[in-house]
C-alpha cells in the first residue's frame, strides 16, 4: 500500500502520506489542524477548516486505530482514517480502509454492529424522500428499504484522512435504512443544499477484520468491582 | 484521542450532588446517570454535561443485578452498565431494565417485571406492525400490550441519549417463552426478540445470591414443568385416534354370539321357586357372558336370582337383576318410570355346559309376567373402553384446566385479553 503523494503541514512541516484520491480530508498528525485537500490537474491546493477537536484523552472502547494495518478477505488492509459522528440521541465510528490492491472502503460502528460500505455511492434529488417518515418503506435502487432512523447530525471528529465527499454541504439529516428481506443496511443523507446520497452496507462480524496489532479483536471492559 | 482494546474504569463526578463514581465505557458512553442522584449528563468529549430534565432519586435496593456485573447471554459475555426504571404513561406498571454491552456485540437488555425476566436481543432487518398478531421465523405471535412508556429514573451509562426522547410508543407480541417488541420513539425504530428467563437463571448468571420470587404469571412466562400445549394437543389426538383403532378392532373381533334364549311366564305359584333351563354349551373360551332379562310387566316388578352353573366342573356365577315399570296419570300428566330390561356381564367365563338355575320373584298380582332371558358370549363392552379413555383422559384434562386458568392469569394485565373476568 504505497502512498499517492505526501502533504507538508504548512503550519508545522510534519511530512503526512496520502492514500486517499483528491479530494480529501486530512487531520495533521503533527499540529492536529484539519486540511482538505483538492487537486487540479497536478496541482494540490490545501484549505484549512474548523472541525472540533477530540480531547487527547478521550477514550474510546475499539478495536480499531488509524495507522493500524491487517488482513481482510485475504488481502492486507490499512486504516487510513477515523471519523467520530455524534447526533443528538447517538454516535458511531467510520474507520477508512484501504486494501493493498487500493480499493478504499469504510467500516461503520454503531452500539455494536458493524456495518461495511465498500459500493460507490448512488445520488438522488434531495426530494428522494417525499413525506416518507419513520417505519415506512421506501424504494431505492430497485430495493425496498424501511426507515429504522432519522438523525440529525451535530458534529464530525476526524483522525487520519477521509473521502471528502459533499462534506462542504450542511447535512439536513441521516436515515438509517434496513433492506426489506434481506435486512441488509443502508443510509440516505439528505443535504441541504446539494443531493441525497444513498450508501448501501453490508453487516460484518468485527473479528472478520484482524488487525496485525492485536493478539485478540475483542475489547475489553475492567470491572468495576 | 485514544481507542485501545481495553478500558479501565475511570471516575467522573456528578455536576448535581458532586458524588464521585466510575464510568466504565469512556467517551464509548453518550448519556450518565450519576449512581446516587441520578442526575442526567451528557457525555460531550468536552466533559459531562449536566441534562436539566426532572428526574426521580434512584432506588438502590430495586437494582438487583449491579451495574459492571458481568454474565453470558447467548455465548458472549456481557457487562451491565445501565440501569432504567420504567413505567407506563397512565398506569401505575413499572418495571426495571438493564442495558448490557459487549463491545463486539453491541447491546442487549433485561427486562424485570414482578421477578419476571427477560432478555432482549434488538432484531436486524425489517418486520411490519400487525393489529392483533404477527408471524416471525414461522412462529404466530398474538398482540399482548401496547402503550407509552416513561423512563422513571436512570443509572449508569449508556451508548445512546434517548433523554431528550418523546416517550416511546411499543407493542409487544407474545408467543411464550418468546416475545416480540416494538418500540417507536419519536426517531428510532426498533424491533426486539425476548425470551423469558427463570430468575434462578438470572442468580447463577451474575452470581447473586438469590433474585426475588415471582408474583403472578409472567408475559411470556411458559407453562412450567409441563409439556408444552402444542405437545399436549398432539398426544391427545394420537391418544384418541389409538383409543378409537382399538375400539373398533376391539368391537369387529368380539363375537357376541347367543348361546341361550327363552321365554317363560313366572305366575304367582312361581314366587320364590328355583327352577333350572336346558343345558347350553359356550364354546368360547375365557370370554364374558352377558345375561340380560327382558320383563313385560306394567305397574309391576319382577326379579331373578340367576345362577350360570358349569354341569361338568360346579363352577356357578351368581347374579340378581330385576325388571320394573310404573306407568299412569297424575294431575292430568301422563308419567312413566323404571326399566324392564336389565342386564349383567359376567368377566372371564370358562367354555363348557352350563345351565342357567333361575329363582324368581314377583308383585303378588295374580298376573303372569313374561321373563325374556337371554345370555351372550364375548360381548364387546363400550362402557369399558369409555372407562380406560376417562382414566387416560385425567391427566389432558387437568392440563388444559390449569393451562386455562394460567393463560387467563397471564392475560389479565393485557387490554386484548381473549378472556372474560367479569365474574372474577
Amino acid at each position: 500500500m504505497k502512498s499517492h503523494y505526501s502533504f507538508n503541514c504548512p503550519d508545522c512541516q510534519q511530512v503526512s502520506e496520502i492514500f486517499l484520491d483528491a479530494p480529501l480530508i486530512l487531520r495533521c498528525g503533527g499540529c492536529n489542524t484539519v486540511f482538505t485537500l483538492s487537486q487540479n490537474e497536478k496541482e494540490w491546493s490545501a484549505v484549512r477548516v474548523t472541525l472540533p477537536r477530540l480531547p487527547e484523552d478521550t477514550t474510546f472502547i475499539s478495536s480499531f486505530h488509524v495507522h493500524f494495518t491487517g488482513i481482510y478477505n485475504d488481502l492486507s488492509v490499512k486504516i487510513v482514517g477515523h471519523a467520530y459522528w455524534k447526533t443528538e440521541h447517538y454516535a458511531w465510528h467510520e474507520w477508512v480502509f484501504i486494501n493493498e490492491a487500493g480499493d478504499e472502503f469504510s467500516v461503520c460502528e454503531q452500539t455494536g454492529d458493524y456495518t461495511l460500505f465498500d459500493s460507490d455511492p448512488i445520488f438522488y434529488s434531495k426530494e428522494v424522500l417525499g413525506n416518507k417518515s419513520l417505519g415506512q418503506f421506501i424504494m431505492l435502487d430497485s430495493k425496498n428499504y424501511m426507515i429504522a432512523a432519522i438523525h440529525t447530525f451535530e458534529r464530525v471528529y476526524v483522525q487520519g484522512q477521509l473521502p471528502k465527499g459533499l462534506y462542504n454541504d450542511s447535512v439536513h439529516m441521516v436515515l438509517d435504512l434496513t433492506e426489506e428481506h434481506t435486512g441488509n443496511i443502508a443510509s440516505l443523507t439528505l443535504y441541504n443544499k446539494t443531493l441525497a446520497c444513498f450508501e448501501r452496507g453490508k453487516s460484518i462480524a468485527a473479528d472478520s477484520i484482524k488487525p496485525a496489532q492485536l493478539k485478540s479483536n475483542t475489547p475489553q471492559i475492567t470491572p468495576l468491582f | 484521542m485514544k481507542t485501545g482494546l481495553s478500558i479501565s474504569p475511570s471516575n467522573v463526578t456528578c455536576k448535581s450532588c458532586q458524588h464521585e463514581f466510575k464510568t466504565l465505557l469512556g467517551h464509548t458512553a453518550l448519556l450518565i446517570a450519576c449512581h446516587k442522584c441520578g442526575q442526567l449528563h451528557a457525555n460531550d468529549p468536552d466533559g459531562l454535561k449536566p441534562i436539566h430534565q426532572k428526574v426521580k432519586r434512584p432506588v438502590a435496593k430495586a437494582i438487583i443485578v449491579p451495574i459492571g456485573s458481568k454474565g453470558t447471554f447467548f455465548n458472549e459475555t456481557y457487562t451491565v452498565i445501565g440501569f432504567k426504571c420504567k413505567k407506563e404513561e397512565g398506569t401505575s406498571f413499572f418495571w426495571n431494565e438493564y442495558t448490557l454491552y459487549n463491545p463486539l456485540k453491541g447491546c442487549i437488555y433485561l427486562s424485570e417485571f414482578n421477578g419476571h425476566w427477560m432478555v432482549l436481543q434488538e432484531l436486524q432487518g425489517t418486520l411490519k406492525d400487525s393489529s392483533s398478531s404477527l408471524t416471525y421465523e414461522s412462529e404466530q405471535y398474538e398482540l399482548f400490550a401496547s402503550y407509552k412508556s416513561l423512563t422513571h429514573y436512570w443509572v449508569g451509562e449508556f451508548i445512546y441519549d434517548d433523554s431528550s426522547l418523546k416517550r416511546e410508543w411499543v407493542k409487544e407480541y407474545i408467543a411464550p417463552p418468546y416475545a416480540i417488541c416494538f418500540e417507536n420513539d419519536s426517531c428510532n425504530l426498533s424491533f426486539y426478540k425476548a425470551e423469558y428467563l427463570l430468575p434462578k437463571t438470572i442468580a447463577d448468571t451474575f452470581g447473586l445470591q438469590e433474585a426475588p420470587s415471582r408474583a403472578g404469571v409472567g408475559m411470556i412466562e411458559p407453562f412450567a414443568d409441563s409439556p408444552t400445549l402444542k405437545w399436549m394437543t398432539r398426544l391427545s389426538f394420537i391418544f384418541t385416534f389409538i383409543w378409537l383403532l382399538i375400539v373398533i378392532v376391539t368391537g369387529n373381533h368380539s363375537k357376541d354370539q347367543v348361546i341361550f334364549s327363552s321365554a317363560y311366564s313366572i305366575e304367582d305359584s312361581m314366587r320364590q321357586k328355583e327352577f333350572t333351563t336346558q343345558t347350553f354349551t359356550i364354546t368360547n373360551a375365557n370370554r364374558n357372558v352377558k345375561i340380560e332379562i327382558d320383563c313385560d310387566v306394567s305397574n309391576a316388578w319382577l326379579y331373578a336370582n340367576l345362577t350360570l352353573v358349569n354341569q361338568t366342573t360346579g363352577d356357578i356365577y351368581s347374579t340378581d337383576l330385576e325388571g320394573e315399570y310404573y306407568s299412569g296419570v297424575t294431575e292430568g300428566e301422563s308419567w312413566a318410570e323404571g326399566n324392564r330390561v336389565a342386564y349383567t356381564i359376567i368377566p372371564n367365563v370358562e367354555k363348557g355346559v352350563y345351565y342357567l338355575s333361575i329363582y324368581p320373584d314377583k308383585a303378588d298380582n295374580k298376573i303372569p309376567a313374561k321373563l325374556q332371558i337371554t345370555l351372550r358370549s364375548d360381548v364387546f363392552i363400550l362402557s369399558n373402553a369409555f372407562i380406560v379413555f376417562l382414566l387416560a383422559a385425567i391427566y389432558p384434562v387437568i392440563f388444559f384446566i390449569r393451562r386455562y386458568y394460567f393463560e387467563k392469569g397471564r392475560w389479565e394485565n393485557s387490554d386484548y385479553s381473549p378472556y372474560s373476568y367479569h365474574n372474577d
